[in-house]
């Protein structure tokens, strides 16, 4: 079975044709698709337009190939699994998505063991052939244990360096805030660095909650600088939740709702860590520019947007 | 999915008026041997049972005695506030309520356990703290009918 | 000795009287109880409003019998120390309690071991009787079932609801 995903934030119409019309010359192949409510309607393919998180999982699990947009949620996870992966990047000039990162994320991902890239529709053919055939064997990220293992320790050597803020606390109180998606994908790969301690999740779908230790998720309102209203109430929704959970530490790995939270954390008194997403290869996000100026460490997962001062580099997620 | 965060020692306030209700938690208080526990009522108790727990009391509270109520929503306030707690734990009556609700604005998560008392209807308290409730307990199985409401055994 | 306990949040008067008229034809028998604020002022037996906790532990100990309202705290406690006890459910008809609560929780309890349910006064020295003749037992530890502690130690450790 081949799993086509193209996450939940933006259909991918042009994916889902190409696939479908491959679908429907090759009968003999079962292909699932998770298409986040396209105007296309798949013909040759079972569509589903989203997956809660232990349904992804399953179809994850079950398929024996992926094909997927180039964002670093689809990406890690068909990566943890050992699922031979095809990526196609979507284009901003044709509005699948509003900036050029996922041809830099296809870039950096294209001479990775088990991945390759489709640039355009008339690749998918070929390299689905290719894919079809691709033999795996052993833990595909074997390289980036070491990286992730980097970054791991430097999130846990900041939480341990923070102050208690609760007298006599039994042990640190992490705040992790970030979008739903691919944000997310990367802070659950983050969450080992942090146990220990006591989480405390928000992203901005509460569907998430069940991927959550422990239970201890707030769903928080989905901003973009797109929609500035919207942003305005995550702002008043974080500027009363943060202040009274009174975190020690606020660790966010990016977009609007995540910058919203590390800046009221550093206003209200908790030590702050940003931690750039995977999917900035280039140039640092948006939301990472600007929450440098609150944050006490900020990271980046790629070595050459690393300054050596301010921006700094420790590994990456796997 | 769930990854399980074992050794993480939490703070757990445990808070119940005095009496049976109070029997009743120390009873449960062996499942979070593990974590900080803060033991609070309103009674000057004896402490049995409770060993290594921290002791606060506070003001009897009921839907009858308004400024009693008041002075005993006051405490619990002040304390929640400081110890930030990160489960709140409750058997009953009026205090227990008043912890679900000020626990749960300040991002504790909440548990209330219904007396073993309560045979035929959840008590008074407990219907109103239901709502604010992340795990509603009920003594007896038979009230573990609606959503929502779970049964796991009792003290008796 | 017997040890009466009526709660202290509200009077228990109903009680007080047929005990304090049981105890004026057994002068024999030593009774002591906590009555809270009672209006009524026994003449038979020694009445305390209310004992400090660990006072109330050494009484409690002693005694050989236990007289009760229907409140969980006694029948929890009797238990421990293996203490015979009568209870009497509190009710709403003479504004004894705010709900009759206390009449299903008696009936629940009705046949265990080591306890008596008294639900009509007028049978209270039948009652006593019983009473007198049950044996202080053994005691045992109070424990939760074992399935209500881990219950809460999993949902606190990992957020898992009961199945």
């Amino acid at each position: 079975m081949i799993f086509v995903t193209v996450g939940t934030q933006l259909p991918f119409d042009r994916l889902v044709k190409a696939m479908d019309r491959w679908a429907a010359d090759h009968p003999d192949q079962k292909v699932i698709v998770q298409s986040a409510e396209g105007d296309y309607q798949p013909q040759h393919m079972h569509c589903e337009p989203y997956m809660a998180p232990d349904r992804y999982a399953e179809v994850l699990a079950r398929c024996s190939q992926v094909v997927a947009h180039a964002g670093t949620g689809s990406i890690l996870s068909a990566q943890e699994l050992g699922k031979p992966l095809l990526i196609m990047p979507r284009d901003p000039k044709l509005r699948e998505v509003r900036s050029d990162h996922q041809h830099s994320t296809a870039g950096k991902y294209a001479r990775r063991a088990g991945i390759l890239i489709a640039w355009e529709t008339e690749d998918l053919a070929t390299q689905l052939d290719a894919l079809l055939t691709m033999a795996l064997d052993g833990d595909l990220g074997e390289a980036e244990g070491a990286e992730a293992q980097g970054l791991n320790n430097a999130i846990a050597e900041f939480v341990e360096q923070a102050p208690l803020r609760v007298k006599d606390a039994p042990c640190h109180r992490v705040v992790c805030a970030c979008s739903t998606g691919g944000h997310f994908v990367e802070m659950q790969r983050m969450l080992s660095a942090l146990e220990g301690h006591e989480l405390i999740v928000m992203t901005s779908d509460s569907k998430d909650a069940s991927s959550v230790p422990a239970g201890r998720h707030f769903a928080i309102r989905e901003a973009s600088r797109w929609s500035k209203s919207k942003g305005f109430s995550t702002f008043l929704q974080l500027m009363f939740l943060i202040p009274r959970l009174r975190a020690d530490v606020v660790l966010s790995t990016g977009a609007a709702p995540g910058f919203l939270a590390v800046m009221m954390g550093r206003l209200t008194g908790s030590r702050v860590i940003w931690v750039d997403s995977l999917a900035n290869v280039d140039r640092v996000s948006l939301g990472g520019r600007l929450a440098r100026v609150f944050a006490h460490q900020f990271l980046v997962q790629w070595s050459d947007l690393a300054d050596g001062r301010r921006t700094q580099y420790r590994g990456r997620v796997r | 999915m769930i990854q399980p965060m074992k050794n993480h020692r939490l703070r757990v306030m445990c808070v119940s008026s005095s009496g049976g209700h109070l029997v009743q938690l120390k009873l449960v208080l062996p499942a979070f041997a593990e974590h900080d526990l803060v033991l609070v009522s309103t009674g000057e108790e004896d402490i049995e049972g409770a060993a290594g727990a921290t002791l606060y009391q506070i003001p009897e509270a009921s839907r009858w005695s308004r400024i009693q109520t008041m002075l005993c929503a006051w405490k619990l306030l002040w304390l929640i506030w400081r110890l930030r707690p990160s489960v709140i734990v409750s058997t009953g009556a009026a205090p227990g309520f008043l912890a679900v609700r000020i626990g749960r604005f300040f991002g504790a998560r909440t548990v209330w356990l219904d007396s073993v008392a309560n045979v035929e209807v959840i008590s008074l308290a407990g219907q109103l703290a239901q709502p604010h409730c992340d795990l509603f307990l009920t003594q007896w199985p038979a009230l573990a009918v609606e959503d929502g409401i779970h049964c796991a055994g009792g003290v008796l | 000795m017997i040890f009466t306990i009526t709660g202290t949040q509200f009077p228990f008067e109903r009680l007080a009287r047929s005990l304090d008229e049981w105890c004026r034809r057994h002068p024999e028998q030593e009774v002591i109880g906590q009555m809270g604020k009672d209006t009524f002022g026994p003449q038979h037996f020694i009445a305390v409003e209310s004992y400090p906790p660990l006072e109330f532990d050494r009484v409690f100990r002693s005694a050989s019998h236990i007289i009760a309202h229907a409140g969980m705290g006694s029948v929890l406690t009797a238990r421990r120390f293996g203490t015979p006890i009568m209870i009497v459910p509190r009710l709403v008809s003479f504004k004894e309690h705010r709900s009759d609560h206390q009449v299903a929780t008696a009936n629940v309890l009705r046949g265990r071991p080591g306890i008596v349910v008294c639900d009509d006064l007028a049978n209270f020295d039948e009652c006593m009787d019983q009473l007198l003749a049950m044996e202080r037992g053994p005691g045992t530890t109070n424990t939760a079932d074992p399935s209500l502690v881990t219950a809460l130690q999993r949902f606190v450790d990992f957020g898992e609801f009961p199945d």
